[in-house]
């Protein structure tokens, strides 16, 4: 279990700094693609809704402390996140390529969508609605051509590590 | 439902809990809390990771960007020889024009404007996600940055100085919806307070003579604060939009920044702008005298002597 935590702990450090530091060399239009969302995306996919949901909260929160935005938000939109796209599991069907495409696309546009409607709520000054579709829109986009390497290389890595699965009791 | 599967619903539950506490916690708090000491704290012990990767990353990451931006750099060239044509036509009657500024200033017996040490430094990284308004530089305290700095580029203001650690900064984008600075508009003279509205224009607040029209296109340049490091007179941005409101005698004018916030690398720490004591001109001033008002105030008009206003800093909390 200490071995898995450390690889996906050293997974989202990974993914946060390509996220933050390389995908930001080659921003499309200013936007990234979520490259922690889709590991999330991609945990979920390996091992179900509640270890998705968990590594969505601590994937966010890390996001949020790194980020300076206000702490919690992210968190709690990831691990929504995580655990959709694990309760969706059993009903996907088709090519594992496809699937990463499209639900790393889907989740990482849905994500940014959601992150932006709470902010809106909270602090409605920062956002406009028009920012926000064209956002969550090149986001999901970057994201879902992103996501056949990093949900795969996610999958690959939750699967390959010895252990029980992030937030097994035992 | 088996015994684990119903133990880690329990735990998710727990924390959809602790999110919503945090969320909160924070949003009560704001800049002050235990919460932003700790994003301060990953901040700065995750910053030499992030500049590890940008020196590696940042040469390639320039090489495929400029290919992603050929055809804009073309239009941007047809564009920039078509202005420079222009320029060369117009050379003499500027020319004529810096001998007349010259001799002005002379005859005004007016100091040449300032000249500022500055400290460049290099965006190392970005905020995660989308609509977050702050970014990290490669220099701190060792560079000589202190808080409440002023940070500019080519354009103009950028933000100012938020966090420092030894080796980095955290630049808090004037663009950021908790950013606030004290502003006056060149052509007219009229002070305000200018605040971020994220993708939004900012938004400038008139708080002398709000009936005065102000032109669109006016530049907007900053005023000194008291209790921050902002010199006078860098260039903010262009009005351009009418007054969209009108509450408690305010205008309220939409703002757009000169500098791109979206595309930042190379930007400017403004290392000597001396700081403005915040009481520095409270001797001038009756005791029993209200302050002026502060970006939370309901924007009523300053009544204080015209000129004394003009030339006296605002008081903004840094």
């Amino acid at each position: 279990m200490i071995a898995r935590a450390a690889a996906l702990g050293l997974l989202l450090v990974v993914a946060a700094l390509l996220e933050t530091v390389v995908f930001a060399e080659i921003a499309v239009a200013g936007y990234v693609p979520a490259v922690v969302v889709l590991t999330v995306v991609g945990v979920a996919l390996a091992d179900g809704p509640e270890p998705g949901g968990i590594y969505g909260f601590v994937a966010g929160l890390l996001m949020d402390l790194l980020g300076g935005g206000l702490v919690g938000l992210s968190a709690l939109v990831m691990l929504t996140t995580g655990f959709a796209v694990g309760a969706a599991r059993p009903y996907l069907t088709g090519p594992p390529l496809g699937i990463h495409v499209v639900v790393g696309g889907l989740a990482a546009a849905s994500a940014t969508l959601a992150y932006g409607v709470l902010l809106f709520l909270l602090e409605p000054a920062e956002i406009t609605w028009s920012a926000l579709g064209q956002g969550s829109a090149i986001t999901g986009l970057y994201s879902a051509a992103v996501a056949p390497f990093a949900v795969r290389a996610t999958i690959m890595l939750a699967r390959s590590v010895e252990g029980q699965t992030v937030g097994s009791s035992s | 439902m088996p015994a684990a599967r119903r133990r880690r619903r329990s735990i998710l539950a727990l924390l959809v809990l602790v999110a919503l506490v945090l969320l909160t916690v924070d949003f009560r708090q704001g800049d002050e809390g235990p919460i932003s000491g700790a994003q301060r704290a990953l901040g700065s012990a995750f910053a030499p990771l992030q500049n590890g990767v940008a020196a590696v990353v940042q040469p390639i990451g320039s090489f495929f960007g400029a290919i992603g931006q050929l055809g804009r750099l073309r239009q941007e060239n047809v564009a920039l020889e078509e202005e420079l044509r222009e320029l060369r036509e117009r050379q003499v009657s500027l020319a004529d024009l810096a001998r007349e500024n010259d001799e002005l200033r002379e005859l005004l017996g007016m100091q040449q404007r300032l000249e500022h040490t500055t400290t460049a430094g290099r965006v190392i990284a970005q905020p995660p996600g989308l609509f977050r308004w702050s970014l990290l530089i490669d220099i701190g305290e060792e560079h000589g940055v202190r808080e409440n700095m002023a940070v500019i580029n080519a354009d103009g203001l950028v933000g100012k100085i938020t966090d420092v650690s030894a080796g980095h900064s955290r630049v808090q984008l004037a663009v950021s919806p908790n950013a606030g600075y004290s502003v006056r508009i060149v052509d007219t003279r009229q002070q305000g307070l200018l605040s971020g509205r994220g993708t939004r224009p900012m938004q400038l607040n008139i708080l002398d003579d709000p009936e005065a029209e102000v032109p669109l296109g006016a530049e907007v340049v900053t005023r000194a604060f008291e209790g921050t490091s902002i010199p006078d007179g860098i260039p903010v941005g262009v009005i351009e939009e009418t007054p969209a409101a009108e509450i408690g005698g305010a205008q309220f004018l939409g703002v757009r920044p000169y500098a791109d916030h979206t595309r930042l690398d190379i930007v400017l720490v403004i290392l000597d702008a001396p700081e403005v004591p915040v009481d520095a001109f409270e001797a001038d001033e009756p005791d029993d005298e209200p302050d002026e008002p502060s970006p939370d105030d309901d924007g009523e008009p300053l009544e204080a002597d015209e000129e004394a206003a003009a030339t006296r800093p605002a008081r903004i909390p840094a």
